[in-house]
């Protein structure tokens, strides 16, 4: 986009004078295509897409290991570590966040992610249904002063609705604040003469309603309900708990996938295979048949090699 | 037997069944009477134990908590290297020091070494390069080309509207009034929007880094609360569940980033425009801008190849091994293959 400068103003270029180097290298720079660019793009804490770490890992770790290995148990070792690798870091660690979500959701009604659910738009892990963050469940659960209710629009009955929105199940949040949350949750409703049980579905209003009112007795009860969300409260610690113990069970399934299955499982393959290479020898082929034999396949595929070269059946 | 002990635990009895006639005579002592027993609830199931065990509970998830949440605070970089530094590196050196330990008679110090030195480069080489290259961007093509490309292109539409009508004494004032029109609109009040321009403006201002980053903090609380204070806002992008995020002419961000980038763009460009004072011109906003966009385009592409180069790299200096260690000790069985080998090389000499 060019800019047009106003008529009355010279053109001077003397406050911005880049070194020579630095100039020469904006001006390659310029010429990198967008879409290059778009691929390459770092965040501010200089971490890529999830889509160019994909690309990378496979490309530059997984092929470039596999074309530089010393030998077939090498690449076969490789091929089982670190597609595991790409796709369990990459791809399943973030599908398992979001299943965790929705199941932590379901059994509890606590909210916990946010974002589109189903099967299709959840398939990018960049895309659909997200774990919050602590700041946002700290947002969304708690409040700092009951006064102000965290500058909500329509405050406490908002600030409820904000929950059952992102999936929340308010008479099971209401129930996890205080012993008697729920007591003081069906007295309201009681003074406000309502008739019908408390359900999600019309714990909203009968906020809504709630704060209408004059009746002292009924915003006193009001009032303890809305202290009951200020600061560190028990709903808001559990659904951190439930977070954490979320992501550090992820981190114990990487570790234990690709730091100790795959590992364990290539170092105990590759011992079977040359196991069943010296059965073979014993077995009675002669040197030249356990020559040929490939060390890398089941005992039948070795089996089944050796026919197909040789002819004689082992 | 009075006292029921199960699992080495005392229950209390709540009651105890019978005939009347069973329990007032003399046998009653030894007839043998169904007991029921309410279930209790767990936090009442151990009465001593209970209070170590839910302590102990409540003690590790604490522990975890406070773990995954300085996990998250570090962002993206921290979760991989904890994940790749307690996940992988250390149970694969440890399973690779043990690799045919009992075929060797002595752990595999060659598979171990390897194993090492594969995990330790190729983790934290995937963010400290492009780190590395984002802060030397900053000291060579000044703050502004850590500024995304999307955004810088937009800030420079904003500079180009305010600029023109600038006395240029202020132009970090407009640039900010036109940053928060274009956030808000119409949809909060006046007096609200100069509270946040004057928060955008102090830490435009600021010179020290604790008074850098003290503002930041100020200035996305500043924006967050006034995006709760919206609620919902499909226009503005603006939304409860993710209040924390911002959209500037359709351009979503995250608030935190987007006060960074606020900062890292005036810092340098809108001060630079304004040491123009009167001779400013859009040829020099132009050329400003190519300068940072190319330098943003020229760093991050050059980041990203420089640490694909070094991970393709990297298996040549792990295999410092002619043979692949993770064969030691099964070399017996390999011993016709290494025949078979001699004699090709013989063979093609």
């Amino acid at each position: 986009m060019t800019i047009q400068a106003p008529s009355s103003i010279n053109t001077s270029q003397y406050a911005f004078k880049p070194g020579k180097i630095q100039q020469s290298l904006a001006n390659m720079g310029k010429h990198i295509p967008d879409k290059v660019h778009d691929f390459c793009d770092l965040t501010t804490k200089a971490s890529m897409k999830r889509t160019t770490q994909f690309a990378v890992i496979a490309v530059c770790v997984l092929l470039a290991r596999f074309l530089q290995a010393r030998n077939n148990d090498e690449r076969r070792e490789i091929l089982t570590r670190d597609t595991g690798m790409v796709f369990t870091a990459i791809y399943a660690v973030p599908l398992l966040k979001k299943v965790a979500s929705m199941f932590i959701n379901k059994k509890t009604g606590i909210p916990v992610a946010y974002g589109e659910k189903g099967l299709l738009k959840n398939i990018n892990p960049e895309k659909g249904l997200q774990m919050a963050s602590y700041e946002q469940l700290a947002e969304w659960l708690s409040v700092k002063n009951v006064e102000s209710f965290n500058g909500i629009k329509n405050g406490f009955a908002g600030f409820c609705r904000n929950i059952k929105k992102l999936g929340g199940d308010l008479t099971k949040c209401f129930s996890m604040l205080d012993k008697n949350s729920k007591d003081t949750l069906n007295d309201l409703a009681k003074s406000l003469g309502y008739q019908k049980e408390i359900t999600n579905k019309n714990v909203v209003g009968l906020i809504r309603q709630a704060q209408k009112s004059t009746d002292k007795n009924v915003l006193q009860k009001l009032d303890s309900l809305k202290t009951m969300f200020v600061g560190e409260n028990k709903l808001l610690t559990n659904a951190s708990n439930l977070k954490s113990v979320t992501g550090a069970s992820c981190i114990a399934a990487t570790a234990f996938i690709l730091g100790g299955l795959l590992p364990w499982f290539n170092i105990q393959h590759t011992k079977k295979l040359y196991e069943e290479k010296k059965k073979s020898e014993n077995n009675g082929l002669n040197n030249e048949q356990a020559k040929e034999l490939p060390v890398n396949n089941s005992n039948m595929m070795n089996k089944f090699e050796l026919f197909q070269k040789t002819g004689q059946i082992v | 037997m009075n006292a029921i002990k199960a699992n080495n635990f005392s229950y209390s009895l709540i009651n105890k069944t019978g005939t009347e006639e069973q329990k007032t005579s003399k046998h009653a002592g030894n007839i043998k009477v169904k007991r029921e027993f309410k279930k209790p609830a767990f936090a009442a199931t151990l009465p001593v134990k209970e209070g170590i065990g839910k302590k102990t509970l409540n003690l590790a998830l604490k522990a975890v908590d406070k773990i995954q949440k300085y996990i998250e605070s570090g962002g993206f970089i921290v979760e991989f290297l904890v994940v790749d530094f307690a996940g992988m590196v250390i149970p694969r050196t440890y399973q690779a020091y043990h690799r045919n330990e009992k075929e060797l008679g002595h752990p595999n110090y060659a598979a171990a070494k390897e194993e090492f030195t594969r995990e330790i480069l190729s983790g934290p080489s995937m963010f400290l390069i492009p780190f590395g290259f984002l802060a030397a961007s900053k000291k060579m093509f000044g703050s502004a080309s850590h500024v995304k490309l999307d955004t810088l292109k937009k800030f420079k539409e904003i500079t180009g509207k305010v600029v023109n009508k600038a006395k240029n004494s202020n132009l970090a004032q407009n640039f900010y009034t036109k940053v928060v029109d274009n956030i808000y609109g119409s949809k909060i009040a006046e007096n609200a929007k100069k509270v946040i321009v004057n928060d955008f403006l102090k830490l435009h201002n600021a010179t020290s880094k604790k008074e850098v980053k003290d503002l930041n903090k100020k200035v996305t609380e500043t924006l967050i609360s006034t995006n709760k204070k919206i609620g919902n806002d499909k226009k503005l992008g603006i939304s409860m569940a993710d209040s924390s995020r911002i959209n500037l002419d359709g351009m979503t961000k995250n608030v935190g980033d987007f006060v960074e980038e606020c900062r890292n763009y005036s810092s340098d460009v809108i001060n630079a425009v304004s040491a123009a004072g009167k001779n400013v011109n859009g040829q020099l906003i132009d050329k400003i801008h190519d300068f940072k966009e190319g330098a943003r385009k020229l760093i991050t592409t050059t980041a990203v190849a420089t640490m694909s180069l070094f991970l393709c790299y990297i298996p040549k200096l792990y295999s410092q091994n002619k043979e692949y260690p993770g064969l030691a000790g099964l070399k017996t069985e390999n011993k016709a293959t290494t025949e078979q080998n001699t004699k090709k090389e013989e063979l093609k000499k």
